[in-house]
């Protein structure tokens, strides 16, 4: 199964925590930490979440806002979220298949 | 690693990424690492973060150097070529004085070999402007510039040995007036005095 998250290759996850994250409304570094950890448990670490983010900016499923002080908030593009709701389809689907097929195979 | 260490890393890790990142994002991450509890994997991932933006093109300095090298280039090659092209019949004139060529301005004189030895002479010009050149024939076919000698005076040659007069050019180590021995197999050279027979 490929998609276009494919050649992010290791920079899949952070990714789609990062789109998942601003899918709400804008945020800047800091928040977009913030609210991954308090959703998902995982803390991304600074040089992680600004490596994801540049390569989001690049495809342009991202955009930088007006600074405000130091911190630049970050809102989802359109194309950032027909990516998100595309991958999150695929989620499902292999998350459907993988209940089905456990629940088979443990007899349940 | 201590808190602190693991800040101030990680603060200097920032300022390892490239130029163009930082100016993009620098400003960003110390403003989020100022609000973050630092530990290693912080400074690990900011590790990572600077080696990818580094090796990642569209951060690194490669774009803005690449037009550079191409006019330095362009530059180098214009420079050189004239440089080239005088430099070229000087380099030719000292390649064929360190190979046989028989065709000299003023025609050959008189050649000279010694009996028994690869050691030939060539006397060219007049009396004024000679030249003595002093050749190993071992190879007959590519014989071997081995002394010239200007102003030569008459040579004289016996078995396996000769010698020339004359004030000595086209040598690594000229001396204004030499006597030449040049005697098989090794040819030596030594300084005289002017006027010396």
């Amino acid at each position: 199964m490929h998609g276009k998250f494919d050649d992010l290759g290791r920079f899949a996850d952070p990714s789609l925590l990062i789109l998942t994250s601003l899918s709400d409304g804008p945020k800047h570094g800091y928040a977009i930490m913030a609210d991954i950890a308090a959703f998902s448990g995982i803390r991304m670490e600074p040089g992680t979440l600004y490596g994801a983010l540049s390569r989001l900016e690049r495809r342009g499923w991202v955009r930088p806002l007006a600074a405000a002080e130091r911190r630049r908030p970050y809102e989802i593009t359109a194309g950032g979220l027909e990516i998100l709701t595309e991958q999150i389809s695929t989620m499902q689907q292999v998350a459907q298949v993988a209940r089905l097929r456990t629940a088979t195979a443990w007899g349940a | 690693m201590r808190p602190g260490l693991a800040g101030r890393l990680s603060r200097a890790l920032v300022g390892g990424h490239p130029r163009r990142w930082r100016e993009r994002y620098g400003a960003e991450m110390l403003e989020v690492l100022g609000q973050h509890d630092a530990t290693a994997r912080t400074v690990a991932s900011l590790g990572a973060s600077a080696v990818s933006a580094h090796l990642d093109p569209g951060w690194h300095r490669g774009r803005r150097l690449r037009p550079r090298l191409r006019r330095a280039a362009l530059f180098t090659a214009l420079a050189v070529s004239p440089l080239l092209v005088f430099a070229a019949p000087f380099a030719y004139a000292a390649w064929q004085d360190n190979h046989w060529h028989a065709v000299y301005d003023e025609g050959l004189l008189g050649v000279g070999v010694a009996a028994h030895s690869p050691i030939m002479i060539t006397a060219f010009g007049g009396a004024m402007n000679g030249q003595d050149v002093v050749w190993d024939v071992r190879d007959p076919g590519h014989p071997m510039h081995l002394s010239r000698f200007e102003g030569g005076q008459p040579t004289a040659l016996s078995a396996g040995c000769c010698s020339v007069r004359g004030t000595r050019t086209g040598s690594r180590s000229p001396t204004k007036c030499s006597a030449a021995a040049a005697a098989w197999p090794a040819t030596r050279w030594r300084s005289a005095p002017a006027g010396a027979p």
